[in-house]
């Protein structure tokens, strides 16, 4: 390596310019053993191959073809992207042996003829000498280095004009194939024959087309076969090839191909590149969905809040048809802003031994729950918080502006859990006329007695609450489903229903208080029994 | 799977499509030479047990097999690694993954390539390349297996995710999928001569078979068609259809239990103490293979579950008798008789005891409050009752954090019975849920917008498509069914119903109703030679109706439900049809797998932990 930089600096500008052709590896690296470069040299087919190859991910590639168009020039129009390079592949069984010489960085093939000249041997070269036709940079590198000390080595080798002829090989193939090309170019293939080979799986190349209105053209003809994979090639070469803002401009134009461009950008999570199509195609809703998505997926919570803040402000609040939706946002991140501070003083607390988290340990934490969830949870552990405190449930129906059957619902689960009876009667009792009270529930009490049943409330309890139930039928049938016997017997003896009850008394375990109440009643002369 | 007879009892004979499937599978893999293990996406080792056994495999040198995951591929010594995958870019991901870590162990020398199934993509391509382990793989090939046969009657391309990458992200690749595997249909059983569907995807799979058969240039086999009609309808031409509660015995199965490439897992506890086979371990699923190889399902699968109870007590009785007939055998004759049945009666007998046990895990579900509401609410939207209106038991429902997919669900009937929601009411909904079930949610929620599932209150068009669609009938039998609203205990499927007036007396008879569901309707007629044409009965009054019967292929571009599998198939009986159907679809779906593919997986639903 000392050797390179003791190179003189026009003999190195020399290198740079020499290497009219890419030439891809490098047989004179010093990582090249003999064995490889001998192994390279006899499957000269490999060699063809990967210049293939450097051809093929030039076209297939994002990167546009201006900086190696001579190349994929040389190489023709084919390009082989599918099914007709198959059997080639096969062929090349010694690929995976060689990777490090496929690179095809600049600086590997920058240091090479320095390197190489130092290593050589008479016989290595013999062997090498076939592939240097392939590379006029290395042939180059031969005359410099006989021209500076190993002249010997020259004349030693016959082989030697051969590659000199090589060379103008290589000179007449440019040319061929320049010409062909020209031909190519002139014999027009149309879209639809593109499009077609495209379909099939056929070589075809995109390059042919220069004008704008022929890659439309081509586009349009994509379009209209409904070939998803075509279209979305040929919206690539569009976008490589012709200005951002005709780009734009041209897609707008084409509904289908912009959908088609939508799920590649979604595809390859290009999610600037998406919100600015959809900003662009005045599709605001979807951009602003995409960028609170994008904001809710944030692993941790304070960066979360922050996104949906600033999402909030840059996509929902100007829009008007979004109203419904940037008022949702807003308590989204207004929730967050709750739990946080929440989740922080309760999981100290909890940790410094708290009797009433000790008794109902907390199972996960109170970030990124719905809002329900996070009333249930102040309804439990903070029930009876002032309303000026960040964990009042009250706070939170205000807030959040919750409906009263959601509040007393969720309410009502919590105490019944924590059996705070009297808990339940205030948030069931309404203020009547005069200081007068009386029992009322929006969510009627048949659900208040599927929660107290639900959180198995005490039978006494339950019964109270059942007998609140408006309808004597509806309660009957609603206390037979919780076993309430009491409450059975009390409503059927409402109901003067002398057989039912005779019926229900012979199913009640012996002793208990259903039966003897039901006993009661059936031995009572003061009841006039339905006949 | 062991016999595939069932597939060649229908008017079509699907085993030649199996066949085809098998031989172009065989092909793939005996490219590479030598021995293989294949790495399954997992997505496709269901399709594939349908119409390949792993014997067939290892006659082809198929020795190991392993599912496709980030973790690597465990050590083996084959010569060939083989990934059959999906065209889809994270499994891409993996792949590459895997050929990376492979290159890094080295070790034994391998091959390795890759089998798209259906299709290889252009960007799946490009994602290997930009991994740089495109140039590791030998053979990228192409298997074109989409349509399976599932049943004598019955295709599915099991794609799950069609009606979602249809109606929400544009993307209409599966179309493509579709249009390819009517060509292959059209290969194998003839060009289909009449051509006609409802709807932008159908009018898509149209031009592309249309667009196709041109390049074949003629290129096509001469056979006389096989089937008469093709009718491709969209899904969303009837999106309320799938959101009701089937009530048929495999709807309800696929509903509660979830039907998977036509085998259902159910818990063992019920098959305890029928199975025959002990070495079941009971914490694991039963697997239950339901197609009609199995007499019996074969029977009850489209009866109205009412109808089920009583049927299977029947069959049990004969049952029995057939069993007791030992008893009354005297002669040797006689005795002979009876063995020779013996297989027969004790298949039948297991089978019995089968759907037996299935017909009770049922019945726990239909007999539940939560059915039964739901029930009771579907109806009452369907029937146009109180569809303006915020509905007490949704609220309630929501209120009892009941599961989101059955709240969406009837939300979604009552926004299509009511041609959308009032403003107001969809706030309100929208409010409730998402402050019940996530903030999450709202994305859920344009997206069900999006697909036209949820909307706000637009032209009445319903009463009318009810009311001379005959959708609703009042007096249904559900035993001896006498019009196809039995499925739905009196709602009549919108889309089977279009068939139904397809077949008779044709769609011209309806072009006011076509005209107010979505998407264009579409007719084309292929030119067949005039040498391979059906020859009508008229010349010889000698062959019987059954020749007479046209097949119509019915195909549904975004899922069908069981429920409306069994109405096509009630219609393929009727005497005076004189239509029998060959259903193909993407997926077979249900309610709850329809809404799920169009949810947004961004969190779980979290119900109340605390």
């Amino acid at each position: 390596m000392s050797s390179l930089r003791r190179e003189s600096q026009d003999e190195e500008e020399y290198w740079m310019k020499s290497r009219v052709n890419k030439s891809k590896f490098n047989l004179f690296d010093d990582n090249v053993t003999v064995e490889n470069a001998e192994e390279l040299a006899k499957s000269k087919k490999l060699l063809t191959q990967f210049e293939d190859d450097d051809v093929d991910t030039v076209n297939w590639d994002d990167t546009p073809v201006s900086s190696v168009t001579e190349s994929s020039a040389i190489s023709g129009h084919v390009v082989p992207p599918s099914a007709s390079s198959l059997p080639k592949s096969a062929s090349r069984p010694e690929s995976r042996n060689v990777p490090p010489y496929m690179t095809h960085s600049r600086s590997q093939s920058e240091s090479f003829g320095v390197t190489g000249r130092v290593s050589f041997t008479p016989s290595s070269l013999e062997s090498v000498t076939p592939t240097v036709q392939y590379s006029k940079s290395q042939e180059k590198l031969h005359s410099l280095t006989s021209s500076s000390s190993a002249r010997s080595l020259e004349d030693e080798i016959p082989s030697f004009i051969s590659t000199s002829s090589g060379s103008k090989n290589l000179e007449e193939e440019i040319q061929y194939l320049k010409r062909a090309l020209k031909k190519a170019r002139e014999l027009k293939f149309s879209p639809e024959d593109t499009i077609r080979k495209m379909i099939l799986g056929e070589p075809y190349s995109l390059e042919v087309f220069r004008s704008k209105e022929e890659k439309l053209q081509l586009l349009d003809k994509a379009i209209q076969v409904h070939d998803g994979n075509a279209i979305t090639a040929v919206i690539l070469f569009l976008r490589q090839t012709i200005k951002p803002s005709l780009f734009n401009l041209e897609l707008q134009r084409r509904p289908v191909a912009i959908n088609h461009y939508l799920s590649y950008l979604r595809a390859h999570y290009d999610f600037k590149e998406l919100g600015d199509v959809l900003g662009m195609l005045n599709r605001t809703e979807e951009a602003a969905i995409l960028k609170y998505k994008q904001a809710i997926s944030a692993p941790d919570v304070r960066g979360k809040m922050n996104a949906l803040r600033g999402c909030l402000k840059a996509h929902f609040i100007h829009e008007p048809d979004l109203a419904h939706e940037a008022n949702l946002v807003e308590q989204h991140a207004a929730l967050l802003e709750r739990q946080w501070p929440i989740e922080d003083t309760d999981s100290k607390s909890e940790a410094q031994g708290n009797p009433l988290f000790r008794q109902f340990p907390r199972k996960v934490s109170i970030l990124n729950m719905p809002l329900i969830t996070t009333l249930y949870y102040c309804c439990f552990y903070h029930g009876r918080d002032a309303e000026n405190l960040l964990t009042s449930p009250f706070a939170i129906k205000k807030q959040h502006q919750l409906s009263d059957k959601q509040y007393v619902w969720t309410a009502l689960s919590a105490r019944s859990r924590l059996k705070q009876w009297t808990g339940i009667e205030e948030l069931l009792t309404a203020k009547g006329w005069f200081g007068s009270t009386k029992k009322v529930s929006v969510i009627g009490f048949d659900k208040v007695c599927e929660i107290l049943h639900r959180t198995s409330a005490p039978e006494e309890i339950l019964s109270k609450y059942l007998r609140m139930i408006d309808g004597s039928e509806r309660r009957l049938n609603i206390a037979r489903k919780y076993k309430c016997h009491e409450v059975v017997v009390e409503t059927l003896v409402y109901l003067r229903d002398r057989h039912e009850l005779q019926v229900y008394a012979s199913k009640l375990p012996p002793g208990s208080l259903g039966l003897r109440n039901a006993q009661d009643a059936l031995r009572s002369s003061t009841i006039k029994w339905k006949t | 799977m062991g016999s595939t007879g069932h597939l060649s009892n229908g008017k079509l004979n699907l085993n030649l499509l199996r066949d085809y499937y098998r031989r172009e599978l065989l092909e793939c893999l005996d490219k590479c030479l030598g021995s293989k293990a294949l790495v399954w996406d997992d997505a496709l080792t269901g399709p594939f047990g349908l119409i390949a056994e792993y014997s067939l495999l290892k006659e082809h040198e198929v020795e190991k097999m392993f599912p496709l995951s980030d973790k690597g591929l465990p050590p083996s010594n084959v010569q060939n690694i083989i990934f059959v995958t999906r065209p889809k870019l994270h499994l891409m991901e993996q792949i590459a993954q895997n050929l990376l870590q492979e290159e890094h162990k080295g070790g034994f020398r391998k091959e390795y390539h890759i089998i798209f199934v259906p299709r290889k993509s252009l960007l799946c391509e490009k994602k290997l390349k930009e991994s740089g382990v495109y140039g590791t793989l030998h053979y990228i090939e192409e298997f074109n297996l989409s349509m399976i046969p599932f049943d004598s009657d019955l295709m599915s391309m099991e794609m799950e995710g069609a009606f979602k990458e249809c109606y929400l992200e544009n993307d209409y690749t599966t179309m493509f999928y579709v249009a390819q595997s009517l060509m292959t249909l059209q290969f194998l059983y003839g060009i289909i001569p009449n051509i006609q569907g409802k709807g932008d995807c159908a009018k898509n799979v149209v031009d592309m078979m249309l667009r196709m058969r041109r390049e074949l240039g003629g290129r096509e086999p001469q056979i006389t068609p096989q089937i008469d009609n093709l009718l491709i309808l969209d899904r969303n031409v009837d999106l309320l259809t799938p959101l009701l509660s089937q009530l048929t015995y495999d709807g309800l199965i696929d509903e509660i239990f979830g039907i998977n490439n036509t085998s259902v897992k159910l818990p063992p506890e019920k098959f305890v103490s029928s199975s025959q086979s002990p070495e079941d371990a009971p914490t694991e699923k039963k697997k239950i293979i339901l197609n009609s190889s199995d007499e019996l399902y074969g029977e009850l699968r489209d009866k109205n579950f009412n109808a089920v109870g009583s049927l299977v007590s029947k069959k049990a009785k004969t049952i029995t008798a057939e069993f007791d007939e030992r008893h009354a055998a005297k002669t040797v004759s006689e005795m002979k008789h009876f063995v020779s049945k013996l297989p027969h009666l004790q298949q039948m007998r297991q089978s019995l005891s089968i759907h037996t046990s299935i017909a009770e895990l049922i019945k726990e579900h239909t007999d539940s409050e939560e059915f039964l509401d739901s029930l009771r609410c579907q109806q009452e939207f369907i029937n146009g009752l109180d569809t303006d209106k915020v509905n007490t038991y949704v609220e309630d429902c929501i209120g009892k954090m009941e599961p989101l997919d059955k709240v969406l669900r009837l939300i979604c009937i009552q926004s299509y019975c009511n041609n959308g929601l009032k403003t107001k009411v969809l706030d309100y909904y929208k409010r409730e849920i998402i402050q019940t079930y996530g903030y999450e949610h709202l994305v859920t929620l344009m997206n069900l917008e999006k697909a036209g599932l949820l909307r706000q209150s637009g032209q009445r068009h319903y009463p009318t498509i009810r009311k001379s669609l005959k959708l609703i009938v009042d007096e249904v039998n559900e035993q001896n069914p006498n019009d196809i609203s039995y499925v739905y205990s009196g709602y009549a499927p919108l889309s089977i119903r279009l068939a139904q007036y397809h077949a008779r007396p044709g769609w011209r008879s309806i072009t006011e109703v076509l005209n107010l569901l979505p998407g264009p309707t579409i007719e084309e007629i292929q030119q067949i030679p005039v040498a391979l044409r059906k020859r009508r009965s008229s010349i010889t009054s000698s062959h019987s109706s059954v020749m007479d019967q046209k097949v119509t292929l019915v195909v549904f571009l975004g899922g069908v439900t069981f429920a409306e599998i069994a109405a096509l198939r009630f219609l393929a009986q009727q005497d005076d049809g004189g239509t029998d159907y060959v259903i193909a679809t993407t997926k077979i779906i249900s309610g709850s797998t329809l809404l799920d593919s169009v949810m947004e997986k961004l969190s779980p639903v979290h119900l109340n932990p605390f």
